[in-house]
């Protein structure tokens, strides 16, 4: 049995907050790849994907002390840090927002074919393309579900939106998306 | 819109819920239908996995900053405060606890990740295991779901081979290679969460962390461990290794061993070290020992602070041992079995045939084999244009002594610019230790591309360009009349041109080549020097090289990105003109940091790089692999995206005469167009780009200086002496007079270890660029009144207290005993400044 499975956010929370280094270590565990892959998506390059993840969970345990655990969710209030983080990078000039997506294909991958690194390089070009077909919050939340995969009030909590609203921007979203692949198709 | 909106919900929901698609997808409208499917195969795509050893140094970092909150709320929040109330408890509980249960952390998230989609997310709840995997890879394609041939399928793809990769990469720290023992369990995905059960890894392989293992990791080139039956197993990945374990680099490598309480060891090029005893305890668990022996090359070593008095760091060589509490420091054992320990912050203690000596931040001592170790010495650092060679050197216009134990990397020549790393005699000498080549000079070489409209054995014509061969030019097969070519070569003293290099250029793809260390031989493609190159049936493979050899590559990199190699050669040890240089054509694609054609660049300040160059610029790149294997940068230089009816030359040269212009015995015409840098005088070193002109002319496009005006920058560790208003006097080294804009880091006072930045002009002038405070060593003799101990029992160190600023905000009081120690972790002498948060209160008998 996987201790994991016995410890919920919350509980590790607690425990970093009461000190814990421990916790505050299987917080970053937990969370760390799911948080990369939100930066990725967002910033579109490895290594700053890999540095922004890392500055989160610096910020994380900054304010974890002011975390409230009867407010929002634990990840959602990491992926409203992240969130933040993410504009303060593109606004301090560190590059317009998936403007370069495109550019972890060509970042070599030890052992990977020739013909693999074409396939990747075509993929993340049409999913650049496709994503900034849509406005900044169906981004976010094609984004947070489908790509980083947080469930729909997950989402909600994270955009500070109402359900409802999450989901007419899903459904656009994907709409947009696949009137966007059309066109690649033709 | 809103029925729809709750109809697509309901069926992703559905979805991820482990229903198939083809039933959650049935009886759609049409376009929720094509949402419901696009949002599927979204879910499929696989993202990129972070770096292992970037995880592995972030969360580290983390956890550092854990405990530094920690410190410096246990500073801020005294009894009675109850600002942080939550972390006060914390530090009390760390306080109270000896002992913490180390569980197996899972550092889940930079772990080997197995997406396996389909089967995570349309069958969720099935068994979490490798074997889950291979159902994946074989799995027919359900009704309804995509069998590779869907839209996404074609733009996003399955990725069966990440999971082939993630598999293999996985082996060498499942098989237990250094510990059966320790072959880490497979670890479930969390199932009381929805989300993750979604989307996490299908198989985690936590890595072994405890206070008996170290993670080896930043991995780059070729690193090795020894495995019980005494042979040497290459590492892909991140591994537990246990005390009893022997790590070593190769040529162009580096690796590093991560402690758990924090500490690092990092190991340079050809390096290799034992690990004989561990136990890195955490501070709150009890004393940490870690011993290891340094068996040759370089090894840098970050040690977490600690002053419970018990704890051991110490790095053996064959010839002495040093002992660090919480420092950084260098260790060097060369062929001749010298050992140096060079200390960057903190002290060490040095020993060697029962003699001690402590070396303090900014010094180095030296063990000769059967000696005991040299007294201290501080040590100077630097780079500069070699002037003088031989018994000494002249770099940067500073002159260094060399001996038996200097070590001269890349075969320098005047003109070069190298780094040198040495110390300070008594006398004020300066001997090097080792010099290192940075660059070539690059005076007299150019650069053109043209059309290739006559071939002779000894001259080409390009146009009406007369370039000359012999018979050291290479020159690539193939190449025929109308053929555009690139030719690099090096400007006669008449002016004529002789090629050392003509490469095709063709449509589809752009030169390169490079030196590097094989890491792995694959049918198609070949690993070297971190560098997937793509091998051909054509591909000329010579000397059979190995794993772990220096080979040179050439060949071209696609239109697709690809690095096709026409040649791989070993490389002959002897051949300094071969070592470790690259030189690429390809677009960059960020700046900041740099990376050209899929490759990483880390650059330094005197970088030559086209003012005009852009993300989207195709570029040439030409540099040098570093002994780590960091592909540094020496120039960037703009090129055109398409080759033009222009011949363009790019050379480099001293300028002869301004009026008319001539560069290298070239006459140059300036036009209203010409771009040409102010301050460029007659003997100036400069970067010509020049036209060739209808009437065979050179038009000048631009003209740029080649180099800073400067001859080398140093960093002197040395002693302040006395110090008279403005004027410092330092032992063993020139006085200076400190200018108002020089940046002071610490309070300057008698007896202090400085660093000091300097510069020198090329007309001899010194700049102080800043000095730094590294350490201040009190003098403790018993003066009048204070002998030490007045036999009244009392406390007697309150006469020996320092006021020092503490975390750059709280004033502190503290023993003179602890003063080191803080010194050590970045505080500085004296009350903090204006700025702060003043506590001047606080009383640390640290």
């Amino acid at each position: 049995m996987d201790k994991y499975k016995l410890e919920d956010d919350l509980k590790l929370v607690t425990q970093a907050q009461s000190g814990d280094i421990e916790a505050v270590g299987r917080l970053f565990d937990k969370h760390y790849r799911a948080m990369f892959h939100y930066f990725y998506a967002r910033v579109g390059q490895r290594q700053q994907a890999e540095d922004l993840a890392g500055e989160l969970f610096t910020r994380m345990v900054r304010h974890l002390p002011s975390f409230q655990p009867t407010g929002v969710p634990f990840r959602a209030w990491l992926f409203r840090i992240a969130y933040n983080l993410t504009m303060d990078h593109f606004r301090v000039g560190n590059g317009k927002e998936l403007t370069s997506l495109e550019q972890a294909s060509t970042v070599v991958q030890p052992e990977q074919s020739p013909v693999r690194q074409v396939e990747q390089q075509m993929t993340r070009d049409t999913l650049r393309a496709t994503l900034e077909t849509l406005v900044p919050d169906q981004r976010q939340v094609i984004i947070l579900r489908f790509l980083v995969g947080l469930s729909l009030q997950e989402t909600a909590d994270v955009m500070e939106r109402t359900l409802s609203a999450v989901k007419a921007m899903q459904h656009r979203g994907l709409k947009t998306m696949r009137a966007s692949l059309a066109q690649v198709e033709l | 819109m809103n029925e729809q909106d709750e109809l697509l919900q309901e069926r992703l929901a559905r979805l991820e819920a482990g229903e198939p698609l083809t039933t959650a997808g049935a009886d759609l409208p049409d376009e929720t239908a094509v949402a419901l499917n696009l949002a599927a195969e979204l879910k499929e795509i696989t993202l990129p996995e972070p770096d292992e050893t970037a995880v592995v140094h972030h969360r580290a970092a983390v956890l550092r900053a854990a405990q530094a909150q920690l410190s410096d709320t246990a500073v801020a929040n005294q009894p009675g405060e109850g600002k942080f109330a939550a972390f006060a408890a914390f530090v009390s509980w760390l306080r109270s606890h000896q002992a913490v249960a180390v569980g197996a952390t899972a550092f889940a998230a930079m772990l080997l990740v197995i997406f396996g989609f389909a089967t995570g997310w349309f069958e969720r709840g099935t068994d979490n295991s490798a074997t889950v995997l291979e159902q994946n890879d074989d799995r027919p394609a359900q009704d309804g779901e995509t069998d590779g041939s869907s839209l996404i399928d074609r733009l996003f793809g399955r990725d069966e081979e990440v999971a082939d990769e993630s598999t293999d990469e996985a082996s060498p720290v499942a098989s237990g290679a250094m510990d059966a023992d320790e072959a880490p369990a497979v670890a479930a995905v969390p199932e009381d969460d929805p989300a993750y059960d979604l989307f996490l890894p299908n198989v985690v392989l936590p890595l072994q962390t405890g206070p008996q293992t170290a993670v080896l990791g930043d991995l780059q080139g070729v690193v090795s461990v020894q495995k019980p039956d005494g042979n040497w197993e290459q590492v892909h990945s991140l591994s537990s290794l246990a005390a009893g374990t022997r790590v070593r680099t190769g040529a162009l490598s580096k690796a590093s061993l991560t402690f758990f309480d924090g500490s690092v060891a990092k190991l340079g090029p050809d390096s290799e070290i034992s690990i004989d005893t561990l136990n890195a305890l955490r501070p709150e668990e009890g004393f940490r020992t870690v011993v290891m022996t340094q068996w040759r090359g370089d090894s840098t070593h970050e040690v977490a602070f600690r002053h419970d008095g018990g704890s051991r760091y110490e790095v053996q060589s064959p010839s002495g041992t040093g002992i660090a509490r919480g420092t950084v420091f260098e260790v060097s054992v060369l062929p001749d079995l010298t050992s140096r320990y060079t200390v960057l912050e903190g002290r060490v203690d040095v020993t060697s045939i029962n003699v001690t000596v402590s070396v303090m931040a900014g010094q180095l001592s030296t063990i000769l084999a059967d000696e005991p170790p040299a007294d201290p010495v501080f040590q100077v650092s630097g780079e500069g244009e070699v002037t003088e060679m031989g018994e000494s050197w002249t770099i940067g216009g500073q002159t260094f002594a060399t001996d038996a134990q200097t070590v001269i990397v890349g075969n320098p020549q005047l003109g070069d610019w190298v780094t040198v790393q040495g110390h300070l005699l008594d006398d004020g000498t300066k001997v090097a230790d080792q010099i290192v080549l940075a660059r070539e000079v690059p005076q007299d070489m150019f650069t053109l591309t043209a059309v290739v409209t006559d071939m002779a054995a000894d001259q080409w014509l390009l146009g009406d360009l007369v370039i000359l061969l012999d018979e050291e030019t290479a020159v690539d097969p193939d190449i025929e009349l109308d053929d555009w070519v690139r030719v690099t070569g090096v400007i006669l003293q008449d002016g004529s041109l002789l090629a050392r290099r003509i490469q095709k250029q063709t449509p589809d793809g752009s030169p390169f080549e490079f030196t590097g260390v094989v890491q792995t031989i694959g049918a198609e493609s070949w690993t070297i020097s971190g560098i997937t190159v793509a091998v051909a049936a054509d591909t000329e493979i010579k000397d059979d090289p190995a794993v772990g050899d220096v080979v040179k590559v050439e060949g071209q990199i696609t239109l697709e990105g690809i690095w096709l190699a026409h040649e791989i050669k070993a490389v002959d040890d002897d051949d300094d003109d071969d070592m470790a240089k690259f030189e690429f054509t390809g677009l960059v694609e960020t700046i900041d940091p740099w990376v050209v054609a899929g490759i990483a660049l880390t650059t330094d300040e005197w970088i030559e790089i086209d003012t005009a160059v852009e993300p989207g610029s195709l570029v040439k790149v030409e540099g040098i692999i570093l002994a780590d294997g960091t592909w540094l940068a020496e120039e960037i230089k703009l090129l055109d995206n398409q080759p033009t009816d222009e011949t363009i030359i790019y050379f480099t040269g001293e300028v002869e005469s301004t009026d008319p212009w001539l560069v290298n015995g070239i006459m140059l015409l300036a036009t209203d167009e010409s771009d040409i840098a102010d301050d460029i005088t007659e003997g100036s070193l400069v970067q010509v780009a020049a036209r060739l002109a209808d009437d065979g002319s050179w038009e000048i496009v631009w003209i740029r200086p080649l180099l800073p005006p400067t001859t080398g920058c140093f960093t002197i560790h040395t002693r302040i002496t006395t110090i008279n208003g403005s004027q410092i006097t330092l032992a063993n080294w020139p006085n200076i007079t400190l200018d108002d804009d020089v940046q002071v880091d610490g309070n300057l006072v008698p007896n202090s270890t400085i660093a000091i930045n300097i510069c020198l002009g090329d007309d001899d002038t010194v700049v102080v660029i800043n000095i730094i405070v590294i350490q201040v060593v009190i003098d403790t003799t018993p003066g009048p009144g204070n002998d030490g101990d007045d036999g009244d029992n009392a406390d007697d160190s309150s006469d020996n207290r320092v006021t020092i600023c503490h975390k750059d905000r709280n004033t502190l009081t503290i023993s003179e005993s602890g003063l080191n120690g803080h010194l050590g972790h970045g505080d500085t002498l004296g009350p903090c400044g204006q700025g702060g948060d003043h506590d001047d209160d606080h009383d640390d008998d640290d």
